[in-house]
């Protein structure tokens, strides 16, 4: 490391610096982003350590790939798809040790969110954005890691339904049913909390 | 990241804490299994009125695919099964179960419904795994472990 | 409402479909009150998740998260590409110590093995899987597993067919 001050340098300049071998510029991006790629790690294997673990490897990765790493987009969208995918991979060898679940059953067959009765009234009306961020919270812990990733990849990180098939390795048609099931979900276990 | 982190050094380690273990387990495993099924009602109401399960069981019922945010025991029995042997268990009038003891903390669970059979599961029960049946018996559930 | 025209209310509120099938489900919207309800509330959901992503904190210091990534760069450079020799001795000993806690693990299962009690019924299921069989002939099972904390849920529900879906919630048993 140089002991270079890098606080006040932009994100462009540091990377451009990190590709050229200076930690201590990429130890300044892991300072400003850490919470961000831990946070998407989290809203994905949402158990704490799983997400410490994935966010660190997803660093190491991202220090290895640099040279790759073209500026089409920002670099902490960068580093977030290197984050997904390697949850992804984690969800998938946890997967390996688990039957199917139900609400895979349900989505090939139609699923039980077809007969959630609507919810009429906005659960999160009034409500401050920090309740707000808590209840979402809590709910999204409640929804399986299919649902959830679908969720997450469609209302966090904005890609469309073919992106998601494309990153989850799914077809379009179970990226929609998914992504259904999970917003009924969400809005019944957010009315839910509202009314607790 | 986490398996090269793995020295051998704790390969060593957790293949002593392994031979240990099959010992106790090997003395375990003769004997009989102490177990606790409970009767568990699902409702999204939290004053649906009845016992709460307990947290531990609160959670792990929390984590499944199924709709209900509360849970209330509506029976609790507590009994053993020799090795070998079978015990059938009414949890009301309406839900029995009848519960082997296959050996090797394997369990065989029938579930029953007014008296007729609704199904069979064979699976593993060791000390910290649950088996939960439900499905058949409207918004009630049977939760099966090693007693405490 | 088939589930059809709910994934088709969900892309136009998504943006994903093309103009012409926008313009129909936007007019069938204004017609049909349950489809505009349901509309309503997949845009209060997408709402309510655009303006609250949860903001969390990496629950370890800056110092510590960055000393294991900066271990593992170090341990990893030169690299994946150029190993750093190891000594005949230090070779030997890697293969060793994990041969011998093999051997010891090999031990175990044998003790494991003759010791533990005969299983009674045959076909026993292995440690996890679990088998079911239905007695009903109109019901199927699913299983589902969590495996972090050890729970396995058997669902017996009335088998599937062409009719519309099945309540998850069958005849009550009391």
């Amino acid at each position: 490391m140089s002991g270079q001050n890098y606080s006040s340098t932009d994100d462009a300049a540091l990377v451009k610096a990190a590709r050229r071998g200076d930690l201590g510029a990429f130890e300044e991006l892991v300072f400003r982003h850490r919470d961000k790629i831990y946070a998407r790690a989290f809203s994905m294997t949402r158990h704490e350590q799983d997400a410490v673990d994935l966010s660190q490897e997803a660093w190491i990765k991202g220090w290895q790939r640099l040279g790759q790493f073209q500026g089409d987009s920002s670099f902490t969208t960068w580093m977030t798809r290197i984050c997904i995918n390697l949850c992804l991979d984690h969800l998938r060898r946890q997967k390996k040790h688990r039957a199917d679940s139900i609400e895979e059953m349900d989505d090939e067959s139609g699923g039980v969110e077809r007969q959630m009765p609507v919810v009429a009234v906005n659960p999160t009306a009034g409500l401050e954005r920090t309740e707000l961020r808590q209840k979402i919270d809590g709910a999204l812990g409640q929804l399986s890691a299919e649902h959830r990733t679908v969720l997450v990849l469609h209302e966090f990180e904005d890609l469309d339904y073919k992106e998601i098939a494309k990153t989850v390795g799914c077809s379009m048609g179970t990226v929609m049913s998914r992504l259904f099931y999970a917003r009924r979900k969400m809005a019944a276990l957010l009315a839910d909390l509202k009314n607790r | 990241m986490r398996t090269e982190k793995f020295s051998a050094t704790r390969l060593i380690c957790a293949a002593l804490f392994l031979f240990l273990l099959a010992g106790a387990t090997a003395r375990a495993a003769d004997g009989a299994l102490a177990l606790e099924a409970d009767l568990v009602s699902g409702s999204n109401d939290p004053q649906a009125g009845g016992t709460p399960v307990s947290p531990q069981i609160a959670k792990k019922l929390g984590r499944l695919p199924l709709k209900w945010q509360h849970y209330f025991v509506v029976n609790s029995q507590q009994f053993s099964v020799a090795n070998g042997e079978s015990k059938d268990v009414s949890l009301s009038d309406a839900c029995q179960i009848s519960v082997k003891n296959l050996g090797g903390e394997q369990v065989q669970l029938t579930l029953m419904s007014s008296g007729q059979n609704v199904g069979k599961i064979k699976q593993s029960l060791k000390k910290g795994q649950t088996l939960v049946a439900g499905g058949n018996a409207g918004n009630n559930i049977v939760v099966l472990r090693q007693a405490d | 409402m088939n589930t059809e025209q709910q994934l088709k209310l969900q892309a136009f509120l998504d943006g994903e479909l093309p103009e012409g099938e926008a313009r129909e489900i936007l007019a069938w919207t204004q017609r049909d009150s349950a489809a505009a309800a349901l509309l309503a509330e997949l845009r209060n959901t997408r709402a309510a998740m655009a303006k609250a992503e949860p903001h969390l904190s990496l629950p370890e210091s800056r110092e510590f998260f960055w000393s294991k990534i900066e271990r593992e760069i170090h341990r990893l450079e030169p690299g994946e590409k150029n190993a750093p020799e190891i000594s005949f001795f230090a070779a030997l000993r890697r293969l060793l110590l994990p041969a011998g806690a093999l051997a010891a693990l090999a031990v175990a299962g044998l003790i494991l093995h003759f010791h533990g009690s005969k299983p009674v019924a045959d076909n026993l299921a292995d440690a996890d899987d679990t088998t079911v069989e239905t007695t009903l002939a109109s019901t199927d099972a699913t299983t589902y597993r969590d495996a972090s904390e050890g729970t396995t849920l058997v669902w017996f529900s009335p088998a599937v067919d062409d009719s519309p879906v099945p309540s998850k919630k069958p005849t009550a048993i009391n």
